[in-house]
């Protein structure tokens, strides 16, 4: 079968993760998201992958190449151009990606899958079909059931008895919502979809296409499957994937390394030993990292590769991403930090480059005077 | 450096004004909290309009507050935007504080 993924957005949302790199590229603590859900498609038999780039499309394409090492296919279709040496993303909408690749040479030819890019998601996808083909759908959307307080971030979708679509209700509040289903952005499309797409740029599937359809009465069926759909388009819900990966809970995320001790996985050359630590799992430290004597971790935390963590540092249900080094003042209580950004679990982000505190957090390998330097320039302040 | 100062009973409450609390305007802010901070004995510093604050930021804090602690005074802070408050945990200085939500907490924690 052939999917296409959906990842030419800006990841607005999600900045300062998202700068310099396209948003399904952000990191679930070693692996970009696209690659969970590549795999996730593989496993379920899906090899023929169309993947949709704009904005920093490079970052994408030098990654997975033609599909191979990942055992599938994979093409991309850029949207944008290339001018003084420089791409520059102009991304044509959900929509308008699917009407690019069909002029292009017909991809998409049967049955189909469309997937968000931003999302680890794991669903049957076979089952999925089947029931997309038992209802003789046009269109089917997979739809997950939300708590109401949270229907104010997604597309509400109202389904009849047999499983069509009557209405949608782009986030509405929680009192005004007439269902808790939403739109995950899975979907099962027929080929004759693209009758159905608007020549605007851009042209959106979830507020253009679908409404229309509705209005026209064409089979547009929500399906309800049993599913793991975790959407990654806030701050917020960076840090909380991460921790659910620490613990095992994301499809199809393997941890790296192994049991070094009870509750301890290390990857290859890591520097740490866990009788000179206060360490609490599940903690996985990433190859070539250090963690010196006298630091503590209390799990769930993610040190990444080449990272540093100081003796006297305490970190508590963080995610340290790769080179970042903690200082040995450091307190790191549910955050996630790359050594330039430090995000805390409800989203509020410290510019640490702006707050010159490369003692408290910063880069491993920074050289080490220029450490010092700043650290001697607040001990000046304190005069 | 602007600041705002205001009694409330013999509590002397300082708000600096300025979006910024960074090696740009530290010493002002200093030099204007300096004869406030020598002078009274219960002082309420309210960092509600500081949006942002640097390491140099901090470092005056920390000097205002020896100054404050040496003289038997009390500091308390309070106001704190969320990424002001996440950097005081990040280095720990929410300890070395007396850090309250509020101008009517922290003024309650001196009657």
């Amino acid at each position: 079968m052939k999917a296409l993924i959906l990842a030419a957005g800006k990841g607005t949302r999600v900045m300062p993760l998202t700068r310099g790199t396209a948003k399904p590229m952000l990191r679930i603590l070693d692996t970009p998201v696209l690659e969970l859900l590549i795999g996730r498609l593989r496993h379920h038999g899906v090899s023929e992958i169309l993947i949709n780039t704009s904005h920093h499309a490079q970052t994408i394409e030098q990654y997975f190449g033609d599909g191979r090492r990942f055992g599938v296919e994979i093409a991309y279709s850029f949207e944008g151009h290339l001018t003084n040496g420089e791409l520059v993303g102009e991304p044509l909408g959900s929509a308008g990606a699917l009407r690019n690749i069909q002029r292009h040479a017909g991809f998409f030819d049967d049955t189909f899958l469309v997937l968000c890019g931003d999302a680890v998601v794991d669903i049957d996808f076979k089952e999925l079909v089947q029931e997309h083909h038992r209802n003789r759908a046009l269109a089917t959307i997979a739809l997950a059931e939300v708590p109401r307080a949270d229907v104010c971030h997604y597309g509400v979708a109202v389904v009849d008895q047999s499983g069509m679509i009557t209405d949608f209700q782009e986030k509405p509040s929680a009192e005004d919502a007439a269902s808790t289903l939403v739109n995950t952005g899975i979907y099962v499309f027929e080929p004759q979809i693209l009758h159905h797409i608007p020549d605007s740029v851009p042209a959106d599937i979830g507020s253009q296409v679908f409404p229309a359809l509705v209005e026209q009465g064409m089979a547009l069926f929500g399906a309800r499957l049993p599913m793991t759909w975790l959407d990654i388009g806030r701050l917020p819900d960076f840090y909380r994937v991460s921790q659910l990966a620490l613990q095992g809970r994301v499809p199809g995320y393997q941890l790296p390394g192994r049991e070094a001790a009870p509750g301890l996985r290390t990857g290859i050359n890591v520097s740490i030993n866990p009788r000179r630590c206060r360490l609490q799992g599940p903690i996985v430290v990433a190859g070539g990292a250090r963690v010196e004597d006298g630091a503590t971790l209390i799990g769930p935390c993610f040190i990444g590769a080449g990272a540093v963590i100081e003796s006297g540092a305490r970190i508590d249900r963080s995610i340290i991403l790769p080179h970042a080094r903690i200082g040995r003042l450091a307190n790191l209580q549910a955050v996630v930090t790359d050594g330039e950004y430090c995000m805390s679990e409800d989203g509020t982000v410290i510019d640490l480059k702006m707050t010159d505190l490369p003692w408290i957090i910063g880069d491993a390998r920074m050289p080490a005077a220029a450490i010092q330097a700043a650290e001697q320039r607040f001990l000046d302040s304190l005069k | 450096m602007t600041l705002q100062h205001d009694f409330e009973g013999s509590v002397f409450i300082a708000l600096p004004t300025a979006k910024n609390l960074d090696a740009s305007n530290v010493q002002a802010f200093r030099a204007a909290m300096l004869p406030h901070i020598e002078q009274h004995d219960k002082i309420v510093l309210d960092l509600s309009a500081v949006e942002f604050i640097d390491s140099a930021g901090i470092g005056t804090l920390i000097s205002c507050l020896r100054i404050v602690t040496e003289r038997q005074a009390q500091l308390r802070l309070c106001g704190m935007n969320r990424a002001v408050r996440a950097l005081f945990e990040l280095m720990r200085m929410h300890r070395l504080f007396e850090v309250y939500s509020d101008r009517d907490s922290a003024l309650s924690s001196l009657a």
